[in-house]
């Protein structure tokens, strides 16, 4: 510590740094609260705010900046139950249930205290392995990550809400939609059609506003209750913040799983918060069902969230080198700035790293005071009728998915997961598991191939990847012995079948049939963890389509059903937003919505149209 | 009572009061590559400059997309009217040889302006993997394991092509991107890298760490004997009847870089506008001192230049150089190549 001292000493003064870490902070947590612009958007826009600081302060700002765009990120998708991100859906899952049943606060609550717990422990164990990174270095590699990644979607189970085989089926497509892309083993371009559009494969945002955004907020509002049972109060925030640390055990576990992914190349915020909350769901046992509002749901993929900013921290910082986009863009900013990171720089300017670290665990303290105060103001948008919200949520939803990509392609991706969205909610099938399969996938199709071609079988009796392994399979050992238990984790009751359960089956095995005898032809690589999902899932759906012939002559549930105006003018909006800025489309949509639904007087509904479009054009325009 | 016009008019406003005011004319720069990448960097210093030096009003948006070939669609398919300039990468340029889709077989077509910087590629090995020099790869027992870039990027094409030229025993393993390459090499999965010098400087960082092999004939400059600064060219150990095509492939890369153009079809008036407006800008000093600062050398190229390379090297590429490329890539680990 005393390099960090002589360090800080030499290079800034505390006034100038403490300055910087505030301003940081406020600003991260701003962005977050803004829908589109997430941590890596938000550098681009404040690092040239950031050189104007000098070196030490302007690190500083940033780094402050980074760490906390997830604490206040995740608060409007909980509010509006839109998340823009797959890292924000997890958080959604439960988040949103508990805003539905009036406890938006104490979620909210919850939300911050695993985000400042998950945030310092991150930061803890960067500055605890700075001394040993290049020696850790070497035993994290491809076959951990692999095994990272099959630990993650061990989750499945978890996560199909009492039907496995719906959720093994859901979860095969997930993994299809995963492959879609250029095979960057071999280049062989599997389901792109031709288009050069579909070479990166689909993006994440599309396939999350499809999922959830979409069904979710199309669905006619009268028969869902709001309001605000915790009253929105103070005392019910801190009720939330404090109700984290009675599940301390879940918050270590999982912010140590958020760091360590944090610190895997190529993994990133939303392998690390799906793994941290198909972790709860296996092993947290909770009173309240999980996907009905139990908080830890909320707490493990927070935790988690903020956590992998530390790791992510540590390969950067020590080698100078990346592990996701965003610590690209950090680094890119040090450069500007003249701060040189590196193996080097252990040696040369220890200081530097301690005061990264510092940093991170003062912007995550600083960040609880101040959401703790605002929550009470922003967790009253959860009792704004949902008539009213919906339109204006699911606007931004497509305006913050075409940020990410703009162009038609994002367009016609949000139609086509809307449309199987849709369909699987109506249908009463799981859809975190098609979520889950998405993102896991490419970690560990990419983890699997690169071992086998370096290292052959080898690679997976690694220490590193037996002791993964061997932790997946005593949680999932555990879970199922707890779930034999009673007053153990509260099962979630199966639900009904719909008349939609056959259209959705059918289409799921379609789309999985034509998939495996698409990648007949494809080279190894390419082919074999897709081929494997897609017959993992036809023997699955088959199984769904058995028991639904088994019980054909029960009473199938009717769906409460889509508000049908609210979808097509939604699809006209697409459309329009393919012709037209999205901001003219979604100002359009929102009045013509707000007019109908809402019955809002012609005045009202189009201030708020003409509020929201021009938010949007100005958003637009930030990032350039 | 709220009419279409109303409604029209206080969305305009509201949009107007809201944010900055409306500019005219901006100039939109297209970026072939993410946000924070190094190409994105210098894009955005470009940028600012041409604000500066000529008051135009500059919207930059990135699009990476398939490795910066849906960039090169959008300025091909761009109103050729000086208002949209393209910053696309020379990766570009191995593809279009092979004749995928995605319209970057235009290259020879888009109206260039230059080029900022050389692209130093080079063969860095770690000290793990016991090779000293190139010549310890020939004949070597077990495989040199050799970390590559995704499939459709110049660091692939470029593992083949060493593949196809040299007698190196080395593995190519595709699909790193950007610095999961750097980390491979740290933790010891990977043994040796091609790519250019600037994106490599983490692992070069690395005790024991060096250059082995220079993919061009560049100089390497600001490093020591040590890390391989006198490290041989290619030529030196490639054979066959493709050597020097794609020798000459490879060096036109390097010095390509990083090129900036218009849509095709641009009037020759506003080419020879814009030519004259880059050529200024790189030659800025205040340009110069900001690339610098954030770590870029620049060593500009003349827009006719880089439009005669093209030309020269995608008009003989049925016969010549894409067929020569065809062959590297057919090349398989083990395989008799040459």
């Amino acid at each position: 510590m005393s390099a960090f001292f002589q360090f800080l000493a030499a290079s800034a003064s505390p006034g100038q740094v403490l300055l910087a870490l505030t301003v940081g902070t406020l600003a991260g947590l701003v962005a977050g609260l803004t829908p589109g612009v997430n941590g890596r958007v938000g550098l681009l826009l404040v690092t040239p705010l950031a050189v104007t600081m000098g070196p030490v302060a302007g690190a500083v700002f940033l780094v402050a900046f980074h760490s906390v765009v997830h604490t206040s990120g995740s608060v409007p998708a909980i509010l509006l139950g839109v998340p823009t991100s797959a890292t924000e859906a997890a958080t959604v899952i439960d988040g949103y249930a508990m805003t539905r049943k009036g406890e938006s606060a104490r979620a909210i609550g919850a939300t911050l205290g695993s985000s400042v717990v998950g945030g310092v422990i991150g930061a803890l164990l960067l500055l605890t392995l700075a001394p040993v990174a290049l020696g850790a270095a070497r035993y994290f590699g491809a076959p951990e990550t692999a095994a990272m990644s099959l630990m993650g979607l061990l989750a499945i189970s978890a996560l199909s809400g009492g039907s496995m085989a719906g959720g093994l089926m859901v979860a095969s497509l997930g993994v299809i939609i995963a492959a879609i892309g250029l095979d960057a083993f071999s280049g062989y371009p599997r389901f792109t059609f031709g288009t050069t559009a579909l070479w990166d494969g689909i993006n994440p945002a599309a396939v999350v506003s499809g999922l959830f955004v979409v069904p979710e907020l199309a669905v006619r509002f009268a028969p869902v209750p709001r309001g605000l049972k915790d009253g929105a109060s103070l005392g019910a925030v801190m009720a939330g913040f404090v109700e984290t640390l009675s599940h301390r055990w879940l918050l270590l576990r999982t912010s140590l799983l958020g760091a360590l992914v944090g610190m895997a190349p190529g993994l990133g915020a939303s392998v690390a918060v799906w793994i941290a909350y198909g972790h709860a769901r296996q092993t947290e046992p909770s009173v309240v069902p999980y996907g009905e509002g139990a908080i830890a749901g909320v707490i493990a993929p927070e935790a988690a969230n903020n956590a992998k900013e530390g790791g992510a921290l540590a390969p950067a910082l020590f080698f100078g080198v990346p592990s996701s986009s965003g610590m690209g863009i950090l680094l890119a900013a040090f450069s500007v700035l003249g701060v040189e990171v590196g193996p080097r720089m252990l040696d040369t300017n220890p200081g530097f790293v301690y005061l990264m670290g510092l940093t991170n665990i003062g912007s995550n303290l600083l960040a609880a005071p101040i959401c703790i105060l605002l929550a009470p103001a922003m967790a009253r948008f959860a009792s704004i009728r949902g008539e009213a919200v919906a339109p204006m949520a699911l606007a931004a939803g497509v305006a913050a998915s075409l940020m990410t990509a703009p162009g038609a392609e994002t367009l016609a991706m949000i139609a086509v997961f809307s449309v199987i969205g849709l369909l699987l909610k109506a249908a009463h099938l799981p859809r975190a598991p098609l979520l889950l399969g998405f993102i896991l996938a490419p970690a560990l199709e990419s983890g699997v191939v690169r071992s086998m071609m370096i290292q052959g079988w080898s690679a997976f009796t690694r220490p590193g990847v037996v002791s993964i392994l061997l932790i997946a399979l005593g949680v999932a050992a555990y879970a199922l012995w707890s779930r034999s238990r009673p007053r153990a984790v509260a099962p979630k009751a199966p639900d009904a079948p719909t008349r939609w359960l056959p259209a959705a089956i059918g289409l799921v095995a379609t789309l999985l049939l034509l998939a495996m005898l698409d990648l007949a032809k494809a080279p190894l690589t390419a082919r074999t963890l897709p081929s494997l999902a897609a017959a993992i899932g036809l023997g699955a759906a088959g199984v769904c389509a058995w028991r639904l012939w088994r019980g054909r002559g029960q009473a199938r549930k009717a769906f409460e059903g889509y508000d049908l105006l609210v979808l097509g003018l939604f699809g006209a909006m697409l459309f329009l937003a393919s012709l037209v800025d999205i901001a003219v489309a979604a100002a359009l949509f929102a009045f013509a919505t707000l007019a109908s639904r809402a019955k809002l007087s012609y005045r009202v509904a189009a201030a708020a149209a003409c509020g929201l479009g021009g938010l949007i054009w100005c958003l637009e325009r930030l990032g350039q | 009572m709220l009419t279409r016009r109303t409604f029209a008019a206080g969305a305009l406003s509201a949009s107007a009061a809201s944010c900055a005011p409306a500019r005219s004319q901006p100039l939109h720069i297209l970026i072939g590559s993410t946000p924070g990448a190094a190409s994105d960097r210098i894009a955005r210093i470009l940028a600012r400059h041409i604000t500066k030096k000529f008051g135009q009003p500059v919207e930059v948006s990135n699009e990476g997309r398939a490795n910066g070939k849906m960039a090169a669609q959008r300025l091909v398919a761009a109103k050729p009217d000086g208002l949209t300039i393209g910053f696309l990468s020379t990766g570009l340029l191995y593809g279009a040889l092979l004749h995928d889709s995605g319209g970057a077989d235009s290259l020879d077509k888009i109206q260039w302006l230059g080029s900022l910087n050389y692209d130093r590629r080079v063969l860095i090995v770690t000290k793990a993997s016991g090779v000293e020099r190139f010549e310890d790869l020939i004949g070597r027992r077990k495989p040199l394991i050799l970390i590559c870039g995704a499939t459709s990027q110049s660091s692939y094409y470029e593992c083949r092509i060493l593949d196809h030229l040299t007698d190196a025993n080395v593995r190519i393993v595709p699909g790193f991107r950007g610095g999961t390459r750097n980390l491979a090499l740290i933790s010891g999965e990977g043994e040796a890298v091609i790519g250019t010098l600037d994106g490599l400087e983490p692992a070069l960082e690395q005790a024991g760490s060096k250059i082995i092999l220079r993919m061009n004939r560049l100089p390497v400059l600001g490093l020591s004997a040590e890390k391989g600064s006198q490290a041989p060219t290619i030529d030196r150990f490639a054979k066959g009847p493709d050597a020097e095509t794609l020798i000459d492939l490879m060096n036109a890369h390097a010095q390509l870089g990083r090129i900036v153009g218009l849509p095709p079809g641009t009037p020759p008036d506003l080419v020879a506008q814009w030519r004259e407006r880059f050529a200024a800008v790189s030659a800025d000093p205040a340009f110069i001192t900001e690339a610098n600062a954030a770590g870029f050398r620049l060593e500009p190229t003349p827009g006719a230049a880089v439009n005669a390379t093209l030309s020269r090297l995608l008009s003989t590429g049925v016969n010549e150089v894409g067929a020569a490329l065809g062959r590297a890539m057919a090349c398989q680990d083990g395989a008799t190549c040459a």
